[in-house]
């Protein structure tokens, strides 16, 4: 086995790693608010999300064709840049997940390949306007527009139905809050678990393994790993997340998950179909909060969404600086795997590390559950297992 | 930036998102109030209103199942 194969070796596992810490850093975006108002209990919230992810990376393949298109130039693509990119977006990921804070695992991903290749080839190597339009512009719109929607949508269902019982109202919203979460956790199988298969496509023609252009196409083994490592990364819960989002930024009752879920879905599909990517996180982050606005009553804490918004800005640079330091310690190494095999266990050991000090200050599934869930399926009472 | 952002396609995608999430939580909304009015008329023996609010339910839920089959539509595309 030449140094090459090790390297891309270590790029499917580590890849897979990133899909697993993306199921569970984005399972808050499609079950957050159905587990806080109490719609399903987390256990099975988590299970349907992993069923659909799972289910949704098989439904198309035409992201994983395409990613990193038009962010850096192809030809500057090598296994290490993509191993480098990865470590950056994992580190930035489960940096994010232990503050609880939900920020884009897209853009760390993107961030990551940006630094590695700025190392690896320079300024020149980067497509200073495709980030600009394909992430940053995106970025700042999307959660706007959805915020906007979903408070002038979730004002006008508290008026239609505010001559109904309030409790009444609340449990029939609870099926339409369902439904509204499974399209959310389905696009984001579709969309998230594709850009791992497009990164470890990538590392395959750079290495030659499989061929790239006209005659790509992505392996059944991709396909099939990737889709079972975000649904397992999903069925783990980020729990972290889940809290703050189902139950810090404002409470939400059942007509505002609907309303936020349904806001989500709609604005990703939209922009999808027309070609606008969008980051699946920041779209229901903004949804959840304008929800929030548009609930007669509500409040909401300005100060969390802030810090989230903080955790957006710093998401691109953060992933890309620490993705930059991983490949220039990969290259101190010189041209061989050793580099590669180095950062990579030390990848392992600090994750095996964070594991350990998660299991400290665990957040129980239970955590996420509002102060006031509706009535019905109460939320599991028994200790937790899932602890992520 | 006129060049850097196709500002066509993102009023495209914005107006579209504007419809059709209005749309469906609007939808959403005037079922679930209508089935609770039907339960309302179904009780105090107002037959004729509860098939009313009972048929004005069921276009709700038929339109909201038509919008999750265009999004899994729209998703295999």
């Amino acid at each position: 086995m030449s140094a090459g194969d090790v390297i891309v070796v270590l790029v499917v596992i580590v890849a897979l790693g990133f899909d697993f810490t993306n199921g569970f850093h984005d399972t808050a975006n499609a079950m957050a608010t159905t587990i806080a108002t109490g719609a399903l209990r987390p256990k099975i919230a988590v299970a349907v999300a992993a069923v659909l992810n799972f289910v949704g990376a098989f439904i198309s393949l035409e992201v994983a064709a395409t990613v990193a298109g038009g962010i850096v130039n192809a030809d500057a693509i090598t296994p290490t840049v993509v191993l480098g990119g990865l470590i950056g977006a994992i580190t930035w990921n489960l940096g994010t997940w232990w503050f609880g804070l939900p920020s884009s695992s897209s853009h760390a991903l993107i961030g990551g390949v940006v630094g590695a290749t700025l190392v690896a080839a320079g300024g020149s190597a980067i497509d200073v306007q495709g980030i600009l339009s394909k992430v940053l512009v995106p970025a700042v719109l999307s959660p706007l527009l959805a915020g906007l929607i979903a408070a002038a949508g979730v004002f006008l269902v508290y008026r239609i139905i505010r001559r109904a019982v309030a409790e009444q109202a609340e449990r029939r919203f609870r099926w339409a809050q369902v439904a509204s979460s499974s399209m959310v956790a389905l696009a984001h199988g579709t969309n998230d678990a594709q850009k791992t298969m497009g990164v470890i496509s990538l590392a395959l023609i750079a290495n030659g393994s499989i061929a790239g252009g006209d005659d790509f196409s992505v392996p059944t083994w991709v396909v099939v790993s990737c889709a079972v490592a975000i649904a397992l990364g999903t069925y783990a819960g980020g729990w972290r997340i889940m809290r703050t989002l189902g139950t810090k930024v404002v409470e939400v009752r059942p007509p505002q998950g609907f309303g936020s879920e349904a806001v989500a879905a709609t604005v990703i599909l939209a922009s999808s179909h027309v070609g606008y990517p969008l980051s699946t996180t920041q779209v229901v982050s903004g949804a959840v909060t304008g929800s929030g606005v548009g609930r007669p009553g509500a409040q909401v804490d300005w100060g969390m969404a802030r810090r989230i918004v903080t955790g957006w800005v710093l998401t691109l640079p953060a992933a890309a600086a620490t993705a930059g330091i991983v490949y220039a310690v990969i290259e101190l190494f010189g041209n061989g795997a050793v580099g590669a095999v180095v950062v990579s266990v030390a990848l392992a050991v600090g994750c095996v590390l964070l594991w350990r000090a998660n299991r400290a200050a665990r957040v129980a599934p239970e955590e996420s559950v509002a102060e006031h869930p509706i009535s019905g399926p109460a939320p599991a009472q028994t200790p937790a297992a899932v602890t992520a | 930036m006129a060049t850097v952002v196709d500002w066509d396609l993102l009023l495209q995608a914005a107006s579209v998102s504007v419809a059709v999430g209005l749309g469906v939580l609007i939808v959403g909304a005037i079922a679930v109030a209508s089935s609770l009015r039907a339960d309302d008329a179904r009780r105090v023996g107002a037959t004729a209103g509860a098939a009313v609010y009972s048929g004005v339910t069921v276009v709700c839920v038929l339109a909201l199942a038509g919008a999750v089959a265009t999004g899994i539509y729209l998703l295999t595309q």
